[in-house]
């Protein structure tokens, strides 16, 4: 929280001062910004780095009680500007260890691994840009995919439990370059929102019927789910801080959530802090 | 004026929106459930309610049950009390793959714990193996000797043992080197393990491809639903190089008794099928378990299993003689039309009892003999 309030208070005080000081060297211009798409429209970057956080479950899979963890992990992004449309596709890999809350006395081993894959293509159109174009604005289609698996390290037969979700939606990005102590920066926020798509729970009895029958792979029981009967969240806010290579360093906070039922019903919720280095590829 | 305003509305989206996510999210997420003795006790009673799949072969009423217990459970004092109720609940359904889970207990059911034991290891090990025995793998190995001709002998003492390649193959070498004329394969007392070793022992002893079993799995919480039957199917390895490993040319007599539970059901289940006419199971009954475990949780913390499929031999293998002779009280109506439900126990060819009194003979070894050098 304190992190992102001070984020919050950086980006904030930066307008007061540009208008303030209209000339001072603190504003920022499109033709002086490392990565003001005025100046350069065309740019791709490679951003990756290291997620850390805490995670939220409950899936009646396993148990009807409610997980809670760390989790850390990797981030990788590929993000190509023109003048009007962004592409982005983000992967993310987060492994996380969840306890019983409250804890159980009767059962303290009871705890569960998760491995969750999140990888999404988006595509955005420029919907609003300021004069300067250091205001941006994006929304477009999605697709996305989540694979979250669960391990329970005391069950036998049934140890594993799975979520998968392959679905279509949209995206809305916003994008703000600043000055600010006399660095500049980029602050940004993206939402992706599933709309409509296949999801997959484990079979009823956890165990699959091709656990020993080996003519018929009945694994795959795939369902068509909506936002809301599916809802899977993302939402990313963060901060770049230019290197003046073109290159940057960022800070991100990201949030997943969501929540099906198929027979037994599965929450999940991550947040997330996230340190990348973006590296511009052109 | 219009950037200031348009950042002052970024920010103050992003702050209620992050404050709603890391405050308010416990809105979303269901209550953490109760733990007192009556969520417990609903809990698993409705778990198994929906997912146990031998209800109606073993004409178990589950809601007579549920009213039988429930308020000894809420009436339970401490833990001990509510396990031993709960240990009680779930051995009325007469299933060895049921264990309720604790730190201080396991609990299980024996259904046929107070059978005749068929299977001694002090005889086996002083008046047969006679510490000559050789241990390769998981498979401890010996020649039997009866009127000048000699039998192979295998014993498999738990299904958890992992199989090789390279073990099974050095045993079927010694045997071919002393020339033996048959094989015995002892599963008694042998409470199970990984399906998968099943597999590795059937697919040597089948004289081609084969489906030796029919699996049902629940796909949703009323009585009767389950997917269509699944085949099982064994494909032995026909390349030249593991030709001389396979035994199909010769009898083979598989030992078992009403302790050969869960996979040392599944295999002698598999060997009701026409491909395995070399084989016949001598001994007693298994103990059944044809219901692969799957696993839950208590509001509590405590953890329990019970049988989440089904596991049939396909219809026409069994006659109803034999059902009825190794599961007399089970419904077999149930599934009969579909195969035999071998949940408890798998019909023996040849019954033969031991008499523990003599430490000197056991019965099921000499009876194997005989069949291998009779073929009766």
């Amino acid at each position: 929280m304190c992190i992102a309030y001070t984020l919050c208070a950086f980006l904030y005080c930066q307008p007061a001062t540009a208008q303030d000081a209209p000339n001072s060297s603190t504003e920022l211009s499109a033709a002086e910004s490392v990565l003001g798409l005025a100046k350069q429209p065309h740019q791709t970057f490679l951003n990756s780095g290291f997620l850390l956080g805490s995670s939220v479950q409950q899936d009646a899979v396993h148990s009807p009680l409610r997980h809670v963890g760390f989790t850390g992990g990797t981030e990788v992004r590929l993000r190509a500007y023109s003048r009007d449309v962004l592409v982005d596709i983000a992967s993310t890999i987060g492994v996380g260890l969840g306890a019983p809350v409250p804890a159980q006395p009767l059962n303290p081993n009871a705890g569960i691994t998760m491995i969750q894959s999140n990888t999404a293509l988006a595509l955005g159109f420029n919907a609003y840009h300021s004069d300067d174009r250091t205001l941006r604005l994006f929304a477009g289609p999605l697709l996305n995919t989540m694979v979250h698996v669960k391990l329970n390290n005391t069950f036998g037969n049934s140890a594993t439990a799975f979520d998968l979700h392959f679905a279509v939606g949209g995206m809305a990005r916003a994008e703000k370059d600043f000055a600010f102590l006399g660095k500049q920066w980029r602050a940004s926020s993206q939402l992706n929102l599933p709309l409509i798509g296949f999801a997959q729970r484990p079979y009823y009895s956890t165990n699959a019927p091709s656990v020993i029958a080996n003519e018929t792979f009945s694994l795959f029981d795939f369902q068509t789910v909506s936002v809301f009967t599916f809802p899977n969240i993302a939402w990313q806010t963060g901060i770049e801080f230019m290197l003046g290579t073109g290159n940057w360093l960022g800070l991100a906070y990201q949030w997943n959530f969501y929540d099906y039922t198929r027979f037994q019903r599965v929450q999940f919720a991550r947040h997330a802090l996230i340190l990348s280095l973006g590296v511009r590829l052109e | 004026m219009q950037k200031r305003l348009l950042l002052t509305l970024f920010l103050t989206s992003s702050i209620i929106t992050f404050s709603l996510l890391s405050s308010c999210e416990q809105l979303f997420l269901t209550p953490a459930p109760a733990s007192d003795n009556a969520s417990v006790f609903d809990s698993m009673w409705q778990t198994i309610n929906e997912k146990y799949t031998f209800f109606t072969f073993k004409r178990i009423d589950w809601n007579a049950v549920r009213a039988k217990y429930r308020d000894r459970a809420i009436a339970a004092r401490n833990e001990q009390e509510l396990f031993s109720v709960l240990a009680q609940m779930l051995n009325e359904l007469q299933d060895d793959h049921t264990n309720l889970f604790a730190t201080f207990n396991i609990s299980r059911a024996r259904p046929f714990f107070n059978d005749s034991a068929n299977f001694d290891a002090e005889i086996l090990s002083r008046a047969y193996l006679r510490n000559q025995e050789w241990i390769t793998g998981s498979l401890t190995n010996a020649i039997i000797e009866r009127g000048g001709k000699k039998y192979g002998y295998i014993r498999y003492a738990s299904f958890i043992s992992g199989l090789d390649t390279a073990s099974w193959n050095t045993v079927m070498r010694r045997f071919r080197a002393e020339n033996v004329e048959g094989m015995m394969i002892d599963i008694r007392n042998n409470g199970g393990g990984a399906i998968n070793n099943v597999f590795f022992l059937a697919a040597r002893l089948a004289k081609s491809r084969t489906e030796p079993l029919l699996e049902m799995t629940k796909n949703g919480p009323g009585l009767n639903d389950y997917n269509a039957p699944k085949k099982v199917i064994i494909r032995p390895d026909t390349a030249a190089a593991a030709q001389e490993f396979r035994y199909i040319t010769k009898r083979v007599a598989v030992l078992t008794d009403r302790n050969s539970y869960s996979a040392a059901s599944f295999f002698p289940a598999c060997l009701k099928a026409p491909e395995f006419d070399h084989v016949r199971l001598v001994g007693d009954h298994t103990g059944g378990g044809s219901g692969l475990p799957i696993d839950a949780q208590a509001p509590n913390g405590w953890t329990y299993r019970f049988s989440g499929t089904k596991t049939l031999i396909p219809a026409g293998r069994i006659t109803r003689e034999q059902a009825l002779a190794a599961a007399p009280r089970a419904n077999h109506d149930a599934d009969w039309a579909i195969g035999y439900n071998f949940e408890w126990g798998v019909p023996v060819d040849i019954k033969v009892s031991m008499n523990l009194a003599d430490r000197s003979r056991d019965a099921i070894i000499e009876r194997a003999v005989e069949y291998i050098a009779t073929g009766r």
